[in-house]
């Protein structure tokens, strides 16, 4: 496929919202359907630029997210976006243990229940999906249920395809 | 009950109807439940039907092994949203129904062949454990080609993804008359 140094860059913006880069094991895995890759990626990508989520709480949710499905070095990435975007370094260390966390607020602490059990589970029981309704509107809620589900998507992809060392 | 307002097309504001006039356009039909859970945030509903699109429109792997990977991905994740609404596209494809009733005893059923079981385990490893095994890998290399091979871990990545939705939005079978 020939691509102009335009939808070359795109790619690469994209990739690099969403946490990735085009040097990257992951992108290189998915190398072989590169249109589905780039409708991939551009979803990831929009769906960072309007979740709404304070940055440094998105990256934790999406780390935690990452490490429940296995994805080790994707979610660790990620948690040096969150120390980069302003996360206290507690809050990155004791992220597994966020409940006994001093430092993680009420409404951190839901999102993280929430990425926790979804990733896992996949459902998600009546109580873990109401502490995100006590503190986000509908919007916000349906964004963060979006952003968890995509990065373990993204980590069912990852891991393989080889893509997660 | 799911979690959060179904939205109909009215309810949207007018800038997001185009949407679900697009959704119309390329499915021909309307926006199903999730669809439509979804569009409580429009901006991540626009971003995310392109790619929903592109898996179900513009891949060389054959709908029918498309479709049983979907399904197993619901099956084995207890959605039963998606098992229903994934099983009426396969028999659509042309997915035999003794293929459908037959996925928990896939791994020795004699309804598949060596295609679709090597999908259907690649499909089953991934969503119970997120781990493939080489055998597993090997089945597949020697079946299909590389492209086809991304595409199915691109599908059921996508539908580990759509499962979650799901499971959140506590949505559950659309009952059709």
């Amino acid at each position: 496929m020939t691509e102009s140094p335009g939808s070359r860059s795109a790619e690469a913006r994209n990739l690099a919202t969403v946490g990735e880069d085009l040097d990257g094991p992951l992108f290189s895995a998915m190398a072989e359907a590169p249109r589905l890759a780039r409708a991939y990626f551009e979803f990831g990508a929009g769906l960072i630029k309007s979740c709404g989520l304070d940055p440094a709480l998105r990256e934790l949710a999406i780390a935690m997210t990452l490490a429940a499905c296995g994805a080790q070095s994707m979610a660790r990435r990620h948690l040096a976006l969150a120390g980069s975007l302003g996360a206290d370094a507690a809050k990155i260390e004791r992220l597994q243990d966020f409940e006994d966390e001093p430092g993680f607020a009420e409404p951190e602490k839901a999102v993280l229940r929430f990425a926790r059990e979804s990733a896992l589970g996949v459902s998600v029981s009546a109580e873990i999906y109401g502490g995100l309704q006590d503190w986000f509107d509908v919007r916000s809620q349906a964004a963060i249920a979006l952003l968890v589900a995509y990065y373990a998507g993204l980590a069912h992809i990852a891991v393989p395809l080889g893509a997660e060392p | 009950m799911p979690r959060v307002p179904i939205l109909s097309r009215a309810e949207l504001a007018e800038a997001d109807r185009d949407i679900y006039d697009d959704y119309e356009r390329v499915r021909g039909v309307q926006p199903s439940v999730i669809h439509r859970a979804i569009a409580n945030a429009p901006d991540i509903l626009r971003a995310y039907m392109p790619i929903s699109n592109a898996l179900r429109f513009e891949t060389r792997l054959d709908a029918r092994l498309r479709e049983l990977a979907i399904v197993m991905v619901g099956h084995l994740t207890g959605s039963a949203y998606e098992v229903e609404a994934h099983a009426r596209f396969a028999i659509k494809a042309g997915v035999p129904q003794a293929q459908l009733d037959q996925l928990p005893e896939f791994a020795s059923s004699p309804v598949y062949g060596d295609r679709e079981r090597a999908v259907l385990r690649y499909a089953a490893e991934v969503t119970r454990r997120n781990q493939v095994s080489s055998g597993v890998l090997a089945a597949l290399q020697a079946e299909f080609d590389q492209e086809e091979i991304t595409e199915l871990a691109l599908q059921v990545g996508f539908y580990n993804t759509v499962v979650r939705i799901l499971g959140a939005f506590a949505i559950q079978p659309e009952r059709r008359s």
